[in-house]
């Protein structure tokens, strides 16, 4: 996967590209916002990550700029502004997900990972399949071995998310976005009890749910 | 609705004061009037009276007495006004058109109604003189002096109540006007409370109270708006000069798999985050997420995000909600608030607690409430509750930050709710209240005004 990182941080942009070269990811990185806003318009990046404050020229002006000239390039803002509202100015100008410094590297390649991943896994699927289960988006429902399995409808929703992921790590704090939308930490361990329970239900099929300690959580199908 | 207010005014307390004082006024006049005019037209009366009898006199004194009879039948047929009557000392002659049955000497009033032809009864005013071989008795009509009287005080009340009705209606006048100035201000007191921080005063620049009152409003405005800004740059500068090395130091620690110096770090972002949140909350003007939201449906989404985890730890919560209840709110931010409520259960209260998540609406307005039957708190705390790192002394060595109920607050503040919380006979009650809007004051408007 190709990345182009724009952040004028010396320290953190070595770190990233440091973290995402070690898993064999290509990284271009530029410092200024004028560089980035050269580099991003190249068509073969599967992600960009774009500071929101930047030397020369903003992270928002940036995007804004990229999606007008039509570049649908998936990308994730890192920023020190963590205000919601920010946040969703962030969304409007066409950014596709939103990091919130300081973050953990597990989570932001987590991110980068969904995010490159987001065009085949495309909602259009009507049928999730994973070792033998099926989830069918269309009936609501979850079959093991042919065997309905009774889920809640967030638990079903976790389920739905992790497939339709499949392979990728989603961390705690994506998850808490996407089911529950909490955008904010909380200290009571709400993903931990509903993953639990979720794979307490799926009962044989409860190990294509797997724990990625200190990062999240991931859906494969059983060897 | 402005019957309720009117009475509350100050300008139509001015306005009875006045029309009572009008009244007052009015009849302390007109019976002065009447009393005046009153003596004088028996003043001319008795004049006339005097002068009549004096002319009588003077005939029998140079003519005789039958020439003053001879006068007096003159007079009974050609004098309308005066009444004559005249008796011999024996009581043999007696001429006149009037029966005195009173003899006394003097002045007197009497009335009779032998020759009234109304309802009324006449009244005279009598004059009785001894004279030569007799005496003689003029009186006239005093009825003449009541109707003025009566007149006079017609046009008085009538006077009166003109004078009430523009009273009460210049009162009114006035009152409307002093109403709309203060509305005005409370309008704009209120948005500007509701977060439309670039508001001002209307200044109408005609010089009076009112007009001084918003000028000086609208610099002391100025002021704190200038400082608030600072304090903003501020809390924005800090947000990036701190998050920035702080993303170093975690990427070090992490480089390092110090799990334990990761963890404090975490816990101080934590602290940091949750008071930058705060500090950007209060500054306030922040509505430009806001839409109709069902605050049921909020509390329904958390209380199950939260059910399960809740049996884990042997707690239990009990939701109560209704139909829908909308308020205009960021979701992510009620959606926090809301959590918030939760972990301040799970952070303060032992296992085993039972807690209950309201939410109503009722005229006094709209209310989201979670009651738990835990310890609570000591009396002193209750009221420091929502105070920034305030825990409860019982409560210090449990998990938290001290900051969430803060959270709470600022949020509930920010979306024009009060925060209260009440010590129960066991548990504490935290109850976050919406008042009732009045039509177009909604903070919504206040922001589509800036």
């Amino acid at each position: 996967m190709k990345i182009l990182l724009v952040e004028d941080d010396a320290s953190i942009s070595t770190f990233l590209a440091q973290g995402l070269r070690q898993i064999g990811h290509a990284v271009d990185v530029a410092a200024t916002g004028r560089d980035g806003l050269f580099l991003a318009t190249a068509p073969d990046y599967d992600v960009l990550v774009i500071d929101r404050m930047l030397p020369e020229l903003d992270g928002l002006a940036i995007v804004q700029t990229l999606r007008s000239a039509k570049v649908q390039t998936p990308i994730l803002f890192l920023t020190a502004l963590g205000r919601v509202d920010q946040r969703v100015e962030g969304f409007k100008a066409g950014g596709d997900d939103y990091l919130v410094k300081p973050f953990a590297f597990s989570e932001f390649l987590a991110r980068v990972t969904a995010l490159a991943r987001r065009p085949p896994l495309a909602s259009h699927e009507t049928q999730l399949m994973c070792g033998g289960l099926l989830l069918d988006r269309l009936k609501r429902n979850v079959t093991y071995q042919s065997v309905v399995i009774e889920l809640q409808p967030r638990e079903f929703m976790l389920l739905e998310l992790l497939l339709l992921h499949k392979g990728e790590v989603l961390t705690r704090t994506m998850l808490l976005e996407k089911i529950w939308e909490f955008h904010f930490d909380p200290l009571t361990n709400i993903v931990e009890t509903h993953i639990s329970r979720l794979r307490t239900k799926l009962g044989a099929a409860k190990d294509i749910i797997q724990t990625i300690r200190g990062s999240g959580y991931v859906a494969r199908d059983i060897v | 609705m402005w019957p309720a207010i009117l009475f509350k005014s100050r300008a139509t307390k001015l306005a009875a004061f006045y029309a009572v004082y009008f009244v007052l006024s009015f009849a302390l006049l007109g019976a002065l009037t009447i009393f005046l005019i009153d003596a004088a037209l028996r003043r001319q009366i008795d004049q006339k009276i005097t002068a009549e009898t004096q002319r009588l006199i003077e005939i029998q004194n140079t003519s005789g007495t039958e020439a003053l009879l001879q006068n007096l039948r003159l007079q009974e047929t050609t004098e309308k006004n005066l009444l004559f009557h005249y008796e011999s000392e024996n009581h043999k002659v007696v001429e006149g058109n009037f029966v005195s049955r009173i003899s006394r000497l003097g002045w007197m009033d009497f009335s009779s109604d032998l020759t009234s032809t109304e309802e009324q009864p006449d009244r005279f005013r009598i004059l009785t003189t001894p004279i030569q071989g007799g005496q003689l008795s003029v009186a006239s009509d005093i009825d003449e002096i009541e109707n003025v009287s009566d007149t006079i005080g017609g046009v008085f009340s009538i006077a009166a109540l003109a004078a009430v009705l523009l009273a009460l209606l210049g009162g009114h006048w006035l009152s409307r006007n002093e109403q709309r100035n203060i509305n005005q201000l409370a309008d704009t007191a209120e948005a500007i409370a509701a977060g439309a921080l670039n508001q001002r005063m209307p200044e109408i620049k005609n010089g009076d109270g009112f007009d001084r009152l918003a000028a000086s409003l609208n610099s002391m405005l100025d002021r704190n708006a200038e400082l608030l800004n600072a304090q903003v740059r501020v809390t924005s500068d800090i947000a990036h000069d701190i998050r920035t090395p702080l993303t170093r130091l975690k990427q070090n620690l992490e480089r390092s798999g110090n799990s334990e110096a990761i963890s404090e770090a975490d816990r101080l972002l934590d602290i940091l985050n949750s008071l930058l949140r705060i500090a950007e909350l209060e500054d306030g003007a922040r509505h430009s997420n806001f839409e109709r939201l069902d605050l049921n449906a909020l509390a329904t989404q958390v209380a199950e995000a939260y059910a399960s985890s809740f049996e884990e730890m042997n707690r239990e919560i009990i939701l109560d909600a209704g139909p829908p209840v909308w308020i205009e709110g960021d979701k992510t931010q009620l959606l926090q608030l809301i959590a918030n409520l939760f972990e301040n259960i799970v952070a303060h209260t032992p296992r085993g607690t039972k807690a209950i998540l309201s939410v109503g609406e009722t005229c006094a307005g709209i209310r989201l409430m979670m009651a738990d039957n835990g310890p609570g708190v000591s009396e002193s705390e209750v009221t420091k509750i929502f105070n920034r790192f305030t825990k409860a002394d019982q409560s210090r060595a449990t998990k938290g930050n001290g900051l969430g109920l803060a959270l709470v607050a600022a949020i509930a503040h920010l979306h024009g709710a009060s925060v209260t919380a009440t010590n129960l006979n066991s548990g504490l009650k935290i109850a976050v209240h919406w008042p009732i809007k009045k039509p177009g004051q909604s903070a919504v408007r206040a922001q589509l005004l800036m």
